[in-house]
């Protein structure tokens, strides 16, 4: 025990006054900055130990990695298969929407009528298109959504005066032939004072 | 007590023995692994009238000074043995004891109670009193030599009265006694029973004959083995019987090391004073308070960054434990995204399929519906009916008919059969007679094919019951029946080219 200024030390005060200064600093250092980071440190460790527990097997990991590829294979697949499938609809609705062709399926008809001793009276366009019929006009709407506007056929009206067989002919011939043109009505009709009948076929070109 | 790395036991401190006689000053330096050995042994005479601290500093540097563990064996001390009511120890220890003793031991020592520095080991008792060998000197000369000593990197450990060793000297296997005859007092140690021996003081100087009934009352019993032992040669002279002295060099080393030995052991029966720890001055006080926040700060920084890279490492293991799951996820969400690609590709690859088959199929039939239509109406109309007009509009077709009878059997069934693939239903006839012949007929027949609407988009095939083709020669054939049957009816055959 000791006396300092008429302040008695005693051997406790002694060694409270060596450690003091060291528990001041573990203490504010415990109080200032471990709080935050050893919270941290255990959300960090809850964290871990979730993501370990609902870690998926590689199994599966690899499992949904060789499923992509596979897809990617598939889908590689379906457009090769696609690019033709669009080719051979393209050459499908050509020979209707292509200028050139029509052209030469109006003359082929002109010249089928002639060889089918048909008489042309007149040929007219329609722009009527509610006069085909359902299947004609699904493949009208489905054709106008999947080829876009202005490329489909036009309908066309020609009126021909001729008989029962010519007109069975020629419509015969024209089922075989390669002429872009189908026959959407028929009317047949006597005419007064003249042989054979008159028609009124409704072709779509 | 310090350690060696590389020793095979642990290593005792260097020991310094002084003994301070009034006739001789004694130093011996004790040193050893296992057990403490005499090493070396320094002696000069002890000059008169000086004090204890002055004897103890001239005994120690009789050798070069050093770092040991020092006692001090000084027979000039005071050591006695008191009788005390139990009732005043009652309950008392360490410090508290010995300040007790302090003030019962000031009659026969003259120190000061407040200047006293007192060691006292039980001395057994009897009844209501209780006994203590005590050991006391001055704490003002325990100081001084604890500074001498400690001058001179020495270490001061205790400081007793050299009589009374509780051991025997030499070898002995069964019971011992001994009688120590110091310059003024004489000392009494009983080792009947060598496991607990025990000491006797006798406060008259052996130059008085008296202290011979005390010691052979104390001792009951004489044993043969009794020795007289004098702390030099000038006492033989009061000794009884063998007698040794520690004039002699054998016995005076046998002696210390049996000292060095009790004193440097677990727990030493003997009353050593030891000197109270040196109070640490300020200054180094204040360099231990900084060391220790100096230490204390480093500590807390070494820690901050340790949970820095803890929380690095945790991070890292997190990421690490994440990747699966996030692997997982952009496997499935590029596996998914494929999949709708697929399905959107299969679906449009599905839909131009069937716009190519629908595509196919409707013109295909739409080719030939109308040569068919013709060609069956060339084969089933009968000869007593005549088609005469045909019309068409938004899919649905009429036909007029004219008919010697109200009725034409098979002719709707034959034309049916032959137009239904193409999406044609037909109607029964309307009728209306024309009342021409008696009865009522020839009748005109109104008949409705009706466009059945199939399935958008099923993918049909050709219809089974119709001819692929049209062939001429069929039409040929059909033509001339039908033409004939009808211009028995009308004015003009409709089959007339």
């Amino acid at each position: 025990m000791g006396t300092t200024g008429g302040i008695t030390i005693t051997r406790r005060d002694k060694v409270l006054l060596v450690i003091v200064p060291a528990l001041f600093i573990i203490i504010v250092y415990a109080y200032a900055f471990t709080k935050a980071p050893i919270q941290r440190l255990k959300a960090l460790n809850a964290q871990v130990e979730t993501a370990r527990v609902k870690a998926p097997r590689k199994i599966d990991v690899e499992a949904e990695r060789v499923r992509g590829v596979l897809l990617a294979r598939d889908l590689e697949k379906a457009r090769a298969e696609l690019k033709p499938l669009r080719e051979e609809l393209g050459r499908l609705t050509s020979s209707w929407t292509n200028s050139t062709d029509r052209l030469m399926g109006s003359d082929m008809l002109s010249a089928l009528w002639v060889r089918h001793g048909l008489k042309l009276q007149e040929q007219t366009a329609l722009t009527n298109q509610a006069i085909l019929a359902p299947a004609l006009q699904q493949l009208a709407d489905r054709a106008r959504a999947t080829l876009g506007p202005g490329r489909y056929p036009v309908l066309w009206e020609v009126q021909l005066q001729g008989g029962y067989m010519n007109m069975l002919d020629a419509l015969d011939e024209l089922s075989r032939s390669d002429v872009a043109a189908v026959p959407v009505a028929l009317e047949m009709s006597d005419t007064p004072n003249q042989p054979g009948k008159s028609w009124k076929i409704r072709l779509w070109q | 007590m310090s350690s060696s790395l590389f020793s095979s036991g642990p290593r005792r401190d260097a020991v310094t023995m002084l003994l301070i006689t009034p006739t001789r000053l004694i130093r011996a330096d004790f040193e050893g692994r296992r057990e403490l050995l005499l090493k070396q042994i320094w002696e000069a005479r002890a000059p008169a009238g000086e004090t204890l601290p002055v004897l103890v500093e001239a005994a120690f540097m009789l050798g070069a000074p050093k770092k040991v563990a020092v006692y001090v064996l000084a027979s000039g001390l005071s050591t006695q043995v008191l009788q005390v009511p139990a009732g005043k120890v009652a309950g008392l220890e360490g410090d508290e004891l010995a300040n007790a003793l302090s003030f019962e031991a000031e009659a026969i020592s003259g120190i000061n109670p407040f200047d006293s520095a007192l060691s006292a080991v039980p001395a057994g008792g009897s009844g209501t009193d209780r006994s203590f060998w005590v050991t006391q000197m001055s704490q003002a000369d325990l100081a001084q030599i604890q500074d001498s000593l400690h001058v001179r990197k020495a270490v001061l450990r205790g400081v007793s009265h050299p009589g009374g060793l509780l051991r025997a000297l030499g070898h002995s296997t069964s019971g011992w006694q001994r009688v120590e005859l110091w310059n003024d007092i004489v000392l009494c140690v009983d080792g009947s029973n060598p496991a607990t021996p025990r000491s006797h003081v006798v406060a008259t100087p052996p130059s008085r004959g008296l202290w011979r009934p005390q010691v052979d009352q104390w001792f009951g019993a004489l044993l043969s083995d009794r020795a007289v032992m004098v702390a030099d040669s000038s006492l033989i002279q009061y000794a009884d019987g063998p007698t040794v002295s520690l004039d002699e060099e054998m016995v005076l080393k046998s002696w210390l090391q049996e000292w060095a030995t009790e004193l440097t052991g677990d727990r030493t029966r003997m009353p050593v004073v030891k000197p109270a720890p040196k109070p640490m001055p300020d200054a180094q006080r204040v360099a231990l308070a900084a060391s220790l926040a100096l230490g204390a700060g480093a500590i807390c920084v070494a820690h901050f960054f340790f949970l820095g890279h803890r929380l690095n490492v945790l991070r890292t293991e997190l990421a690490d434990a994440e990747k699966p799951a996030k692997e997982l996820a952009e496997f499935s969400n590029r596996a998914n995204a494929l999949q709708t690609q697929l399905e959107q590709v299969r679906s449009e690859a599905q839909e131009l399929r069937e716009l190519r088959e629908f595509w196919k199929d409707t013109l295909d039939k739409e080719h030939r519906r109308h040569a068919t239509l013709l060609l069956t109406l060339a084969q089933a109309t009968p000869v007593d009916l005549a088609i005469v007009t045909i019309d068409e509009y938004a899919g649905e077709l009429h036909l007029t008919g004219l008919s010697m009878t109200p009725d034409v059997p098979g002719f709707a069934t034959n034309v049916a059969a032959a137009v239904e693939p193409f999406g044609w239903r037909i109607e029964p006839p309307r009728r209306r007679a024309l009342n021409i012949a008696a009865d009522g007929g020839p009748w005109q027949l109104d008949w409705s094919l009706k466009t059945v609407i199939l399935n958008p988009g099923v993918v049909m095939g050709p219809p089974t019951n119709a001819p692929a083709t049209v062939s001429s020669e069929a039409i040929r054939a059909a033509a001339g029946a039908a033409g004939a049957a009808v211009a028995t009816v009308l004015t003009d055959g409709m089959t007339g080219r």
